[in-house]
């Protein structure tokens, strides 16, 4: 503990110095601080260890959880000091003030007879007192409460997402009825497959059909060509053609397809495409 | 009142983010295969309805038919419809009116079965 005289206005300027003021005379390392203001241009400060306080309230048997908060001796007393005598007893530690610095004064000591018992109990704190994070070392309670605010929102924006998902999926069966209603599909996946495979196969060969005979009709031999006669049965389609080169005709459909028959009689030439 | 532990919280609230990332994750997956259904059903309902007009309809099948029989003028022309086949036989009539009628009938959504096509005469079965 140290007071200072600094030309300094507030509490916020003097924490941001006291590093710089206790180097001199202990390790700052680990160390946090705490300053009040006695008058203008003067402060009272303190170095303190987080740790060691915590050790000390489980030396004392303390749940740390039941600690609200911490309080500096010297400020809780300084105020008190012309009620008691200088030196004083509390639970059997004595204290004194000299030069206005609270010292605990070894209990081998001869105390001053006059010295009164100070029943703690009738203290009334100041509001100068410090919060402890004993749970980690690596994060303070304000950074701890900003991630936790941090991951509320997250969670509360997630959840937000997890329900508006829950209602898309609650929707989507009874879309999936209605486009099975409106299409008239048949009860079962299985079934209005079977159909859409027999009804695709039927729509293939009648296109396959229609192709054969336009490419048939597209042939263009002599002047007195024709075809007399077209006849689609058991998946052929046979031609009579008239006054056709059974060469020339047979080139021309085997470009693309498969002839099952040729037969040239007379002027007359019949052919048989597989379909 | 106890204090609350701000690392304790910190926990509860990484715990709680854990559990909402975990059901958003599961909900997302659940809606990805959901609608991945849903566009399946959507892509057959279509294939299955313009499959079955096109090649399933006994009342459209009939009605263009009756259509195209109207149209062409075609006195000697018969038709039956019997065991799911319609048949249609023509044993007289003239190249251009044969030509114009096969035409029609090649050009629409006709199950054609069977037929026979000659100068002057015409013979389909086609189902439905």
């Amino acid at each position: 503990m140290r007071i200072f005289e600094l030309p300094l206005n507030s509490t916020k300027e003097v924490l941001n110095v006291l590093p710089n003021m206790f180097e001199d005379f202990i390790d700052i390392e680990d160390q946090s601080f705490y300053v009040k203001k006695l008058e203008d241009n003067k402060y009272l400060s303190f170095a303190y260890n987080d740790s060691k306080i915590v050790e000390a309230i489980k030396r004392s048997n303390l749940n740390l959880s039941q600690v609200q908060n911490i309080y500096f001796a010297q400020i809780e007393f300084l105020n008190l000091k012309e009620e008691i005598s200088n030196s004083f007893r509390v639970d059997n530690i004595n204290l004194a003030f000299i030069d206005d610095i609270l010292i605990q004064i070894p209990s081998k000591l001869q105390m001053n007879k006059d010295s009164s018992n100070f029943n703690i109990q009738n203290l009334e704190l100041s509001k100068d007192n410090i919060y402890i994070n004993a749970s980690s070392k690596y994060l303070d309670s304000k950074s701890a409460y900003k991630l936790s605010a941090i991951l509320l929102l997250l969670s509360l924006f997630t959840f937000g997402k997890y329900i508006s998902n829950q209602q898309f999926i609650s929707q989507i069966p009874n879309k999936i009825d209605n486009l099975k209603q409106n299409s008239k599909m048949l009860a079962t996946s299985l079934q209005t497959n079977a159909v859409i495979k027999k009804l695709e196969k039927i729509s293939s060969k009648q296109k396959e059909i229609r192709e054969v005979l336009n490419y048939i009709l597209l042939y263009k031999g002599n002047s007195k060509s024709v075809i007399s006669s077209i006849e689609y049965v058991n998946n052929v389609v046979n031609l009579e053609y008239d006054n056709v080169s059974a060469t020339k005709i047979k080139t021309y459909l085997e470009k693309k397809y498969q002839l099952k028959k040729i037969i040239q009689k007379g002027n007359k030439v019949i052919v048989g495409i597989k379909v | 009142m106890k204090k609350l532990n701000p690392v304790t919280v910190l926990l509860v609230m990484i715990m709680l983010f854990m559990v909402s990332a975990l059901l958003l994750k599961q909900s997302n997956q659940d809606l990805k295969n959901l609608t991945a259904q849903l566009n399946n059903v959507k892509v057959i309902s279509k294939q299955y309805s313009i499959l079955k007009k096109s090649w399933d309809n006994k009342k459209q099948t009939l009605e263009s038919l009756d259509k195209i029989i109207k149209s062409s003028g075609i006195k000697n022309l018969s038709k039956e419809v019997k065991n799911k086949k319609i048949t249609i036989d023509i044993p007289d009539s003239s190249l251009k009116q044969i030509s114009k009628f096969s035409n029609k009938i090649l050009n629409g959504n006709f199950i054609i079965l069977k037929f026979k096509i000659t100068k002057n005469s015409l013979y389909i079965e086609m189902g439905y």
